[in-house]
């Protein structure tokens, strides 16, 4: 998996969100985008993804232009924003849900991966009844469950406690090793360098800086 | 792929979307009474000396869908505000509004990623749009049957032969019997049409304002006739079978097709464009 960005903007409504933006990801890597709140760190997962195309400049994913050659990237695990289930389903049939459509995923591998982000599978409580950490612990598990090429997962450590971060610390290192690109936005630095393999920092939209992370 | 996401669709907008349609049931109930009720009023008021009037499943139904006779701003007549048959359509119109846009605002945004395909999303929105509209005249019509039946009356789509007297019409009755059955067929097709037409809408702004067009498009077919104004061969007093210059069904049935293919094509070259952002209504 190579993701390359050439020098891609992107505006909304005549407000400028990203600028000149240039990189090149490969896999397998952890890749971290730091940046305050409104800097582009979202909008620069949903490029990647293809939920949004870039007003300038070009995505390409292994070689074939994001939203030309094909509409989305072809294995992608995801969680933007904030973790979106159905409020009546449980955990687990909200995964099975997800992975009916590519269907790569059966019932054992959707409970492990529920047991990994330390959720119970047979737990029969709604979506609507979790708690924010584990309503948390339930995206990151949707955004793996498919052993994507690309996990794309933002702010992932919010509303979890200190079990909740060093699971998520260990599954984004499992699935590196398992040979996937990862790509991580968070705003505390420490946690960020602590994941990450190399660091691009986002300020208004432009990559002020990038570097790699010695552990 | 699109079978997937259209079961997908039919359970969450459709299956567990069931309160909605009840709430649906209970307003076209109240409407179907309301023809009831004149009839049952203009029953207590007769002399002995005549026959009571009953009334078939096919007066029922036009009760609700016969609109007002075509309106001639020059002729200083009153404009009829059609209330009911407005109802009974923007309440569908308002009930598939909003579905397609949460949807993607949730669950349906991971969904469309694993899908690939922007242009299978749409699809199945409209699929799912068109079965609503399908499954709401289906109850519609049944409802009207069982009240026909409740109320000892016969269950067939003729309308009654003191039915169009009810209407204030302006211009000239074809002669009895009318053939309704192509109206009643033609009715939800139409509004499967501007259905599509609205959630098209909904891709380039936001779903109230969609919303707020479908009404004014729907007021216009009540006030001015025109073929381009769909709404008109959704109303009975104006379908070529019930007066001598009404417009042909045939020519409606193109047209909602031409608009269905239309919205198919334009919501597919805009899905394929949009970026898909958190949505505000």
């Amino acid at each position: 998996m190579e993701i390359t960005l050439e020098h891609v903007s992107k505006s909304i409504k005549h407000a400028q969100i990203l600028t000149d933006i240039s990189l090149q990801l490969c896999a397998p890597r952890i890749v971290g985008l730091r940046g305050v709140n409104g800097s582009g760190k979202t909008m620069l997962m949903r490029l990647l993804c293809g939920l949004v195309y870039p007003t300038q400049g070009q995505v390409r994913i292994d070689g074939q232009l994001l939203g030309k050659d094909r509409s989305f990237p072809a294995s992608v695990g995801a969680l933007i924003e904030r973790p979106a289930f159905l409020d009546d389903y449980s955990g687990r049939r909200n995964l099975q849900v997800l992975t009916s459509i590519q269907g790569r995923a059966g019932l054992a591998r959707i409970d492990q991966t529920i047991r990994q982000v330390g959720l119970d599978p047979d737990d029969p409580k709604p979506f609507r009844k979790y708690s924010l950490g584990m309503k948390q612990r339930l995206g990151i598990a949707g955004a793996i469950v498919e052993q994507p090429d690309l996990i794309l997962v933002d702010e992932p450590t919010n509303a979890l406690d200190t079990d909740g971060i060093q699971m998520v610390k260990e599954l984004l290192h499992q699935e590196r090793a398992r040979g996937a690109l990862i790509v991580l936005a968070c705003h505390d630095q420490s946690i960020l360098e602590d994941l990450s393999d190399e660091v691009f920092h986002i300020v208004d939209g432009r990559i002020q800086a990038h570097y790699l992370v010695q552990h | 792929m699109y079978c997937k996401f259209l079961w997908f669709d039919v359970r969450q907008g459709l299956l567990r979307c069931w309160k909605k349609l009840l709430a649906a049931c209970a307003v076209m109930l109240c409407l179907l009474l309301l023809h009831c009720l004149l009839i049952y009023t203009h029953n207590t008021t007769l002399p002995p000396s005549e026959a009571a009037l009953s009334f078939t499943t096919g007066d029922l139904l036009a009760s609700v869908l016969c609109g007002i006779p075509p309106y001639d701003p020059v002729a200083q007549q009153p404009f009829l505000f059609p209330a009911i048959w407005l109802l009974f359509f923007l309440l569908l119109l308002y009930q598939v509004l909003l579905y397609p846009m949460e949807n993607l605002n949730g669950i349906g945004q991971t969904m469309l990623m694993l899908s690939k395909s922007r242009r299978v999303w749409w699809l199945s929105k409209c699929s799912w749009c068109a079965l609503y509209v399908l499954v709401y005249f289906a109850l519609f019509y049944a409802l009207a049957a069982l009240l026909t039946l409740a109320a000892g009356g016969e269950v067939t789509l003729a309308l009654s032969s003191y039915y169009p007297s009810l209407w204030e019409v302006r211009n000239e009755l074809q002669p009895p019997p009318w053939d309704t059955l192509p109206f009643f067929l033609l009715a939800p097709c139409i509004a499967c049409a501007l259905a599509l037409a609205q959630a098209t809408a909904t891709l380039w702004m936001r779903p109230i304002f969609a919303f707020f067009a479908s009404c004014l498009y729907w007021l216009a077919s009540s006030y001015f006739l025109s073929p381009l104004l769909l709404g008109n061969y959704a109303m009975m007093q104006r379908i070529q079978t019930m007066v001598s210059d009404g417009l042909p069904c045939l020519s409606g049935l193109v047209s909602a097709a031409l608009l269905c293919v239309c919205c198919l094509a334009l919501g597919c070259w805009r899905s394929a464009r949009m970026d898909i952002l958190t949505f505000d209504y």
